[in-house]
C-alpha cells in the first residue's frame, strides 16, 4: 500500500488548467521527486496534495483514506507536512519561536522533546535560536524551513525547492540533509527544477510537463535517459 | 546627536524590561488622577481618551496583530451603542446588563460578516468592512420604529450599575478605566498565548501559517469576532456616557479616525496603541484655541509621523526581542 497516491488530480486556476490529470503515488520510506520547468504544475501539485488548493477533480488517498476534501489543518494532522517554495520562515519570530510554530498542532511537551530532535540534525540552529528569522542567512533560513516542518512530525515531509536561490555547496549540504531525514524514518516528496541534484538522492521521481507526467521511473534511469538529459540536465 | 541616541538605547531598554512595572504605575496613577483633579473637562477628556485606546486596541488586534484591515469598524461601535441605548430606554436594564448585551450583539454581527468574508484577503476584506459600515448606518438611519432614525435616541438614562445611578463624572471615569484594563488585559493575554503567535504567523505568512495546520480562517474568524466584541462593549459605554447617539456618530470617517490612531500608535504594539490613541485624543483638545487651523495641525501631524517614521511610534519596537537580547547580553558580559 502506498503511503501516498494520487489519483488523476485535476487543478484549474480560473480558466487555465494548472494540472491535467496527473496521478502518481508515494511509497513509506522513499524519496521521490517532481522535476519539470517553470509552470509545470509542480508547486500546484504539492498546494493541493497540503489541502492549500482545492482540485476540481480527481483524489488523494493517505495510508488508504480519502483525504480529497480534508481541511489543510486536519491533513497536518494526519501527517502531511509541506515545506512551501521561497522558504517562507516568519522573519519576525526568532529561530526558536519559528520551530515551536512547526509544532503548533502539538502540546508544548512534545515539542520541547522534538526541537532537541531538530536542533541535533541542524546544529546551526541551536546556535541562532534567538536569532530573528528574517536575519538569517538564504542556506540557514532554508534549514529552518525544513526542520520547522519536522517539528510537526510528518509521516510525508513535502519540500517545494528547497535549492531554490542557493549557492552549490549549500545545496548540497541540505541535499545531505534531506537523506538523512529519510534514515530517520521520514518519507520524502520533494520539488525541484534542479534535477541533477534532485534525482541523485531520489529512488523515483516523475518528470511534469504543462500539467501532465510525460515520464516516470527509478531516478537512476531518468538521470541516464536522453530526454531528461537535453530537457532538464542540460547535456 | 549620537549622545541623544545612546540615551534614547538606554532608555528603551529600562522601558522594555520594566514594561510590565510601567504599566502597572500607569493604572495606579490613572486611579489617583481623580483625587488631584476635578475638572469636569479634563475628567471628560481623560475618559474619552480611554475609551479610544479601547476602540484602538480592539483594532490593533485585527489590524496590527492578524493583519486584517478594517475601515467599518465604526459600525460595531454603533451596534453596540444602539443595543445599550435601546434596552436601557425601553426597558429599563441596568449598565452592566446593556454592555453585555452590546458585547453579545457587537460580537454576533462580527460573525456574521467574519464566516462569509473572512477567505477574502487584503483590499476586498477593507472594501467590505467599508460596505457593511455604510449599511448598519442606513439602517440605524431607516428602522425609524428601533433607532428613530436621524433623530437618534436622546436622553439615554446615566449608567447605574446594581440599581446605583451613577451620575458624577468620576464614577463614569472610573467605570471606564475598568473597561480598559480589562481590554488591555484580554488583548495582552491573547496576544501572548498561542493563539496569539498562531494569528501573528497568519499576518505574516497565511499560505506558511496553513502549511503549519493552523486554521488560517478559523482564527481570522475568532479575532474578527473578539474585536467586535470589543467595540461593541465600548459603544455600550459610549450610550450611557454621551446620552445622545445618531447614526452619523458611527460612520466611515469615524471608523478611518480610529484606524489613525492605531496606526499612529504603531500597528502590532499595545504600548504604542495606548500612546497613539492618548495623543490623537487629547492634542486636538488642547490646541482648541487654534480654532479651526486645530484640524490643519492634526493632519500635519499624521503626514509628518508617516514621513519620519511609517511604522507608527512603536509599531516597529519589538519590546520582547529588546528584553531578551538586553538580558542575554548582560548573561554574556558575566559568563
Amino acid at each position: 500500500m502506498p503511503l501516498l497516491k494520487v489519483e488523476n488530480l485535476v487543478v484549474n486556476y480560473g480558466s487555465i488548467n494548472a494540472l491535467k490529470g496527473i496521478s502518481f503515488e508515494v511509497n513509506k520510506g522513499e524519496i521521490v521527486t517532481l522535476i519539470g520547468s517553470n509552470g509545470a504544475g509542480k508547486s500546484t501539485t504539492m498546494n493541493t496534495i497540503a489541502g492549500l488548493k482545492s482540485p476540481s477533480g480527481g483524489k488523494i488517498y493517505f495510508e488508504d483514506n480519502d483525504i480529497t476534501k480534508l481541511d489543510s489543518s486536519k491533513r497536518v494532522k494526519a501527517g502531511i507536512i509541506l515545506s512551501p517554495e521561497g522558504r517562507q520562515v516568519f522573519p519576525e519570530f526568532s529561530v526558536y519561536d519559528n520551530l515551536m510554530m512547526g509544532g503548533f498542532i502539538q502540546k508544548k511537551k512534545d515539542n520541547l522533546v522534538e526541537i532537541e530532535k531538530v536542533f541535533e540534525l541542524f546544529p546551526v540552529l541551536k546556535e541562532r535560536k534567538k536569532q530573528m528569522a528574517g536575519t538569517l542567512s538564504g542556506g540557514e533560513q532554508q534549514m529552518l524551513a525544513v526542520a520547522r516542518a519536522l517539528m510537526g512530525k510528518p509521516k510525508l515531509l513535502m519540500l517545494d525547492e528547497p535549492s531554490m536561490g542557493l549557492a552549490p555547496l549549500i545545496v548540497k549540504e541540505i541535499f545531505g540533509l534531506i537523506q538523512r531525514i529519510r534514515e530517520i524514518g521520514t518519507t520524502v516528496l520533494l520539488v525541484e527544477q534542479n534535477a541533477r541534484v534532485a534525482l541523485k538522492i531520489s529512488d523515483r521521481a516523475y518528470v511534469i510537463e504543462t500539467g501532465k507526467i510525460v515520464l516516470s521511473g527509478k531516478a537512476q534511469e531518468l538521470l541516464e535517459s536522453e530526454d531528461v538529459q537535453k530537457a532538464y540536465l542540460g547535456m | 546627536m549620537s549622545a541623544l541616541r545612546t540615551a534614547l538605547k538606554k532608555t528603551g531598554i529600562m522601558v522594555a524590561c520594566h514594561i510590565n512595572k510601567i504599566a502597572f504605575v500607569s493604572v495606579l496613577l490613572l486611579l489617583m488622577f481623580p483625587l488631584v483633579n476635578q475638572s469636569a473637562y479634563t475628567l471628560r477628556i481623560a475618559t474619552v481618551a480611554m475609551m479610544y485606546i479601547m476602540i484602538a486596541l480592539s483594532l490593533n488586534l485585527l489590524t496590527g496583530f492578524c493583519g486584517l484591515m478594517s475601515i467599518g469598524h465604526a459600525a460595531f461601535w454603533g451596534i453596540g451603542a444602539y443595543t445599550a441605548a435601546i434596552l436601557a430606554k425601553n426597558l429599563g436594564w441596568g449598565m452592566g446588563t446593556c454592555l453585555i448585551a452590546s458585547a453579545l450583539v457587537s460580537g454576533f454581527f462580527g460573525m456574521m460578516l467574519g464566516l462569509p468574508v473572512l477567505k477574502l484577503k487584503g483590499y476586498y476584506l477593507t472594501i467590505v468592512t467599508l460596505g457593511f459600515c455604510e449599511i448598519i448606518r442606513m439602517v440605524e438611519l431607516n428602522w425609524m420604529s428601533l433607532t428613530r432614525g436621524p433623530l437618534g435616541i436622546n436622553n439615554i438614562p446615566y449608567p447605574n450599575l446594581f440599581g446605583i445611578v451613577l451620575k458624577s463624572r468620576v464614577e463614569i471615569y472610573y467605570i471606564m478605566l475598568g473597561l480598559m484594563v480589562l481590554t488591555g488585559l484580554v488583548v495582552h493575554s491573547i496576544v501572548h498565548s498561542r493563539i496569539g503567535k498562531a494569528i501573528v504567523a497568519i499576518r505574516e505568512d497565511d499560505l506558511a501559517a496553513s502549511a503549519m495546520g493552523i486554521n488560517v480562517t478559523l482564527y481570522k474568524i475568532m479575532v474578527f469576532i473578539i474585536s467586535a466584541t470589543i467595540m461593541g462593549v465600548a459603544g455600550g459605554f459610549y450610550a450611557h456616557y454621551i446620552r445622545y447617539i445618531e447614526p452619523s456618530i458611527f460612520n466611515t470617517g469615524t471608523s478611518m479616525n480610529m484606524l489613525i490612531m492605531a496606526i499612529f500608535g504603531g500597528l502590532g504594539s499595545i504600548p504604542g496603541t495606548i500612546i497613539g490613541a492618548t495623543i490623537l485624543t487629547v492634542l486636538p483638545e488642547t490646541i482648541r484655541f487654534l480654532a479651526e487651523y486645530r484640524n490643519l495641525i492634526y493632519g500635519f501631524l499624521i503626514i509628518v509621523l508617516m514621513l519620519i517614521k511609517p511604522s507608527g511610534v512603536l509599531g516597529d519596537v519589538n519590546m520582547e526581542y529588546i528584553k531578551k537580547r538586553y538580558y542575554a547580553s548582560k548573561a554574556g558580559d558575566k559568563g
